[in-house]
């Protein structure tokens, strides 16, 4: 028989400690395989007061203004800008104003052409408070929900504003050309910290459905993300 | 002096050449080269239009050239441009004679080479597969998507399935069924020795293709690949997925008309129906199945490919197509194919338990017929998969009685093994203890079966953790347990060493506590409503996943003992005796290792291989069979 | 007394008056650990299996009782038979002699065959019952819900009233029997709330319904996804309220519905 040395127990330890080193190498890996799976850098609220915020954010029909270094075909998808991860902080107002660059899509469920959640569930569209928009005049929706089973639910879903098909190219972000937007604005309330998640409800993804739900539509960093409320 | 050195140089170059060409280097640099040229000119004609015509060119061309730089289509281009067949000399070139360990690295037919390529590959998709496991147990220990973000997560749960069941499918036919079977029934070779090796490198070059989807932004649809989520993914991964199949599913018809044909064909002389080893019914009948089945997956794959790069729309509804076809064409292989991978696990254990229980197997005729339900009854039960689809609700009274019934040669195959242990002389070793194992897991999981046939539970469950523990208990717990006992049962006679026992104990013991503790968790969950692929676990869902994630180490670290025990024991093990543990059948009559054409005087069988305990006089080598010589050879080829 | 399932061996009949009645030993065991995994079951099962909130899951958790009381006996004789060998019949080392041949009387043979065939009829019989109970016809008084699933959330319609869902919220009346309408929008998604005990699939282009059902206790329970549908999968959930009559009716009067 095998002698069973201590050689012999050194070894088991040893392959078992190498073995989690090729577990923990893989998955290092795997995390940094950026097409796989692409969570963009945290962008965080700008504080108003001890308890306001303001985010600021945009919708674009293409990347080149917030993924320029991306190749074919995500230089050309949809995008929110500059970044899908949001930082707000915890009990206080947020209002968010979202400069809104590209056309409309028709929604297919006409659920999401309603405000909702908002105070006074109203949006500002340039300056008009209004709690509905007809289902051809959107081009994204902003749909934040929460996680399952979530302690303190936060629902907050607003449809903007398209620009008109055939609007002039009249403004330049980073050199690149885009129509006047629509400034929409609108305001929540978060409670305590917690994680949510957010997602553009309008086919905006290329094609029709159930293609324009692809794309850009089903990955983070363009059309769909997070929002964490967190103390900073 | 100068000539005898450049001589020499020469010699040594064009030996480096005679190597490296044809081997699996050649195919990998052709086919690298094929990609890339048939990628680009498809690029050049869609105007990089269309991603997947590119890719899924890239990989056609991959495959053709990889299988031309391997030597694959020697003996065809020999037939039609050198119009001659093969000389019994390049036959034996082809089986890798005077090769040494080369003949591993190439395209060859002998299938004891075939049979340790298969075995390497197994544990490699293990091994890779299990990573993958290991990933999402991580993922799932706590809630929220914090370590991978859900998209990863979504590729990583379905490279998991299908590395898996690639790897299930091919652990007991592949190694076993290849390198023991044609021993085992008294042959020199399988019936189609090419198309052999042909079904080996198929699976060898979709694993390439299969992990590019890494590169192309992965696959969201989980193993499943469920149309339309499949055709509506805009990232090429998808492809890579679809193609995978393919090809394997091609691999698996080639060896399933092979091992057919051998099993049909090439008895050796007096080996009848009745006194075939179990093992080789339990690979012959899962083979037929595989024939009945995969050739619709195959289709539905190529069915998400014209969808994906032709917009056909077999599967899309607002272009006239449907999903539920998709789902028909994919269950009608999807549960064929669990008694694919079953049937060749459950002979492997009853083989084993007769061999270290010294006694025949317990009701021989019940057992073959337990498998030959098995295998018919699988064919009709797809329907179990489409309860809560939403589909027609007309064939699901059917579906259900068809699956309940599948219990019954189940339970013939309890009956059998049970009654092989009892009142046996037992022989603790390694396969045992996995056999032990199998049977106390697949126990756990027939029975939950029992709740997902029935309609009305099956509504809770579906599509639930409690399925994915079902699962697990029965194609890892049972089957891939049945594949360790064959594995440590076989090693000695295929390598010629000894795995070390008290390695192969721990690995046992790390395995099946670990197990248990995983999935009984799962199991939990699942009926607490758990769903299914889920990236974000939710919180009251957390303690039996964080329980389940624990319980992984330990699976983790059996895997690697497994790993530690294969290495040492390759390099610095015992040598194994030709007849290690005693058994009847016939593998264990020839030397080891094995030599060429396996059998010097092909040998006449007089009786089952399971004759222990008999009054019977013990015939030359105690094996029960009359070994007669010299006699005339098979006129096989 | 000889073993009664050995083929006649001659060899066999001395060495069984030195062994213990190994059969009846373990038929034993096997019969205590029967009866108390039973109870067990029995007592276990609704510490389990999550409350219920309507009579078909009601129905479904006593299901999962009848059959794991079932299966424990089952289960149990794998258990016991094989443990009792490897425990009772294991040899140290290499065995030199060889077991008893056994072979299975046709006593065994039709005796198994026909319990686990009355078995798996009984499983059979049961489902089917259970599932014809399902198809039950709507009553006049049925609330309708239009389910609409999409990557990634849920939207309720109640078309007799004319209101959507607000949130992530599905709000019921108690004890009326409600059917839901599913459908798709994109690809296919697993309408389930296991409180209910209902379950099908969002289809594409399809409306699929699930059994009728009645909601009996009033409380909080979720609605989830259990089809595999993409990126945020997991977080396809909502939230379904269960509440007084009275509290539904103001509901809807406040969202905008008529009564």
């Amino acid at each position: 028989m095998r002698q069973h040395s201590t050689g012999f127990v050194l070894g088991i330890i040893g392959s078992i400690i190498v073995g989690f080193g090729i577990i923990a190498g893989i998955f290092l890996g795997l995390r940094s395989i950026t097409g796989l799976g692409y969570e963009p850098a945290v962008y965080q609220a700008q504080k108003t007061g001890p308890n306001s915020a303001t985010l600021s954010i945009s919708t674009f029909p293409d990347s080149h203004v917030c993924h320029a270094d991306a190749g074919e075909p995500q230089i050309n998808w949809v995008t929110y800008c500059p970044s899908t991860s949001f930082e707000v902080p915890p009990n206080s107002l947020i209002t968010v104003v979202i400069y809104q660059y590209d056309t409309s899509t028709t929604l297919v469920n006409g659920y999401f052409q309603q405000v909702q959640g908002t105070i006074g569930d109203v949006e500002m569209v340039n300056g008009t408070p209004m709690s509905q928009v007809a289902i051809d005049h959107i081009a994204h929706t902003f749909t934040l929900q929460s996680r399952p089973n979530e302690a303190h639910p936060l629902f907050v879903s607003v449809p903007l504003v398209g620009v008109p098909d055939n609007a002039p190219n009249a403004v330049t972000v980073d050199g690149n050309p885009y129509p006047k937007p629509n400034v929409i604005t609108f305001q929540f309330r978060t409670g305590p910290p917690g994680t949510y998640i957010w997602h553009c409800y309008d086919p905006c993804g290329g094609g029709s459905p159930p293609f324009g739900f692809s794309g850009p539509m089903s990955t983070t960093g363009y059309m769909a993300g997070t929002l964490t409320v967190a103390n900073y | 002096m100068t000539e005898g050195k450049t001589i020499e140089g020469e010699s040594r170059r064009t030996n480096l050449m005679q190597m490296l060409f044809p081997s699996v280097v050649s195919g990998v640099v052709l086919g690298v080269i094929g990609a890339v040229v048939f990628g680009v000119v498809v690029g050049l004609i869609t105007q990089q239009q269309n991603q997947d015509a590119q890719l899924v060119a890239a990989y056609i061309g991959w495959t053709l050239f990889f299988f031309i730089g391997i030597g694959a289509f020697e003996g065809i281009t020999t037939w039609g441009f050198a119009r001659r067949e093969l000389t019994l000399e390049e036959e034996h070139k082809l089986a890798g004679k005077g090769q040494g360990l080369w003949r591993y690295f190439r395209y060859t037919t002998d299938h004891k080479v075939v049979g340790m390529q298969y075995l390497a590959l197994t544990l490699v998709l293990f091994f890779f597969g299990s990573m993958g496991a290991f990933m999402i147990r991580l993922e799932q220990s706590v809630p929220g998507a914090i370590f991978f973000n859900p998209q990863t997560y979504n590729t990583i749960v379905g490279m998991h399935g299908i590395l898996m069941i690639v790897a299930t499918i091919i652990m007991v036919s592949g190694p076993f069924g290849n390198f023991i079977l044609p021993i085992m029934i008294g042959a020199r070779d399988m019936a189609f020795p090419r198309l052999n090796a042909l079904s080996f490198w198929l699976v060898f070059a979709a694993a390439p293709v299969f992990f590019s989807t890494l590169a192309f932004g992965g696959f969201p649809t989980g193993w499943t690949g469920y149309a339309p989520l499949a055709v509506q993914e805009m990232t090429p991964g998808m492809d890579a997925y679809c193609f995978t199949i393919i090809l394997f599913a091609t691999s698996t018809t080639v060896a399933a008309m092979n091992i057919v044909t051998t099993v049909l064909v090439m008895r050796t002389k007096g080996m009848t129906w009745g006194r075939l080893p179990i093992f080789v019914w339990g690979v012959i009948l899962s083979v037929i199945l595989g024939l009945t089945a995969f050739p619709s997956f195959l289709i539905s794959q190529v069915m998400v490919l014209m969808d994906r790069v032709f917009q056909t729309s077999f599967f899309i509804a607002t272009f006239g197509g449907s999903n539920w076809l998709y789902e028909h064409l994919f269950w009608f292989m999807g549960h064929p194919e669990v008694y694919v991978i079953a049937l060749p696990a459950m002979a492997t254990a009853a083989e084993v338990t007769a061999v270290f229980a010294r006694k025949p197997v317990f009701g021989y005729r019940l057992l073959v017929s337990g498998l030959i339900g098995v295998c018919v009854l699988s064919t009709v039960v797809w329907g179990h998969h489409l309860y809560t689809s939403g589909a027609n609700t007309a064939l699901d009274g059917p579906y259900m009685l068809d699956t309940e019934l599948i219990s019954i040669p189940t339970g013939l195959f309890f009956l059998g093994m049970i009654g092989t242990f009892w009142r046996g002389k037992i022989w603790m070793t390694v396969p045992i203890l996995f056999v032990a194992g199998m049977l106390v897991n697949f126990v756990i999981g027939g029975v939950t079966g029992i709740y997902l046939a029935d309609l009305p539970t099956d509504e809770i469950l579906h599509g639930g953790m409690f399925v994915t523990a079902h699962f697990h208990f029965t194609l890892v717990g049972s089957m891939v347990f049945g594949f360790f006992a064959g594995f440590y049962y076989w090693f000695p006679k295929m390598l010629g060493k000894r795995l070390d026992p008290v390695l192969g104990r721990i690995h046992f013991w790390l395995f099946e506590i670990g197990f248990l503790g995983t999935f009984l968790s799962l199991f939990y969950a699942g009926l607490l409503g758990e769903p299914r692929w889920s990236a974000n676990v939710a919180p009251m869902f957390a303690v039996p996943n964080l329980i389940a994630s624990l319980f992984a180490i330990l699976i983790a670290a059996s895997v690697f003992t497994l790993v530690y025990n294969v290495i040492i024991t390759l390099a610095r093990g015992e040598r194994a005796e030709a007849n290690e543990w005693g058994g009847k059948t016939l593998e264990w009559t020839v030397p080891t290792p094995v030599p060429l054409e396996n059998f010097e005087h092909l040998p006449v069988v007089t009786s089952l291989p399971y004759n222990y305990g008999s009054p019977e006089p013990v015939t030359e080598k105690a094996t029960g069979i009359a070994i007669d010589m010299p006699l005339q050879t098979q006129s096989e080829d | 007394m000889s073993e009664p399932n050995v083929d006649g061996n001659p060899a066999n009949t001395s060495s069984a008056h030195k062994e213990p009645h190994h059969l009846r030993r373990a038929v034993i065991i096997w019969a205590v650990l029967s009866v108390l995994g039973i109870i067990a079951t029995i007592l276990l099962s609704p510490i389990i299996m999550p409350p219920a909130a309507s009579a078909l899951d009601s129905a479904d958790n006593f299901t999962f009782t009848v059959f794991t009381v079932l299966a424990v006996p089952v289960a149990m004789f794998v258990f016991v038979f094989l443990g009792y060998s490897l425990i009772v019949f294991r040899t140290k080392g290499r065995p030199t002699e060889d077991g008893i041949p056994l072979q299975p009387t046709p006593f065994i043979q039709i005796g198994w065959l026909g319990i686990t065939s009355a078995l798996c009829l009984f499983l059979v019989i049961w489902g089917l019952f259970a599932f014809y109970q399902e198809t039950a016809a709507a009553s006049s008084n049925t609330l309708q819900v239009q389910v609409t699933g999409q990557q990634w959330m849920w939207t309720f319609y109640y078309p007799q009233y004319g209101v959507s869902s607000q949130g992530q919220v599905l709000e019921l009346p108690v004890n009326r029997p409600v059917e839901f309408y599913v459908t798709s929008k994109d690809v296919l998604h697993g309408f389930a709330i296991r409180a209910f005990g209902i379950r099908v699939d969002a289809n594409p282009g399809e409306v699929t319904t699930t059994p009728l059902v009645t909601p009996s206790v009033i409380g909080q329970y979720e609605v989830a996804c259990v089809e595999l549908c993409g990126l945020y999968h997991s977080y396809m959930w909502e939230f379904v309220n269960v509440v007084s009559t009275d509290s539904f009716n103001s509901w809807i009067v406040d969202h905008g519905g008529h009564l």
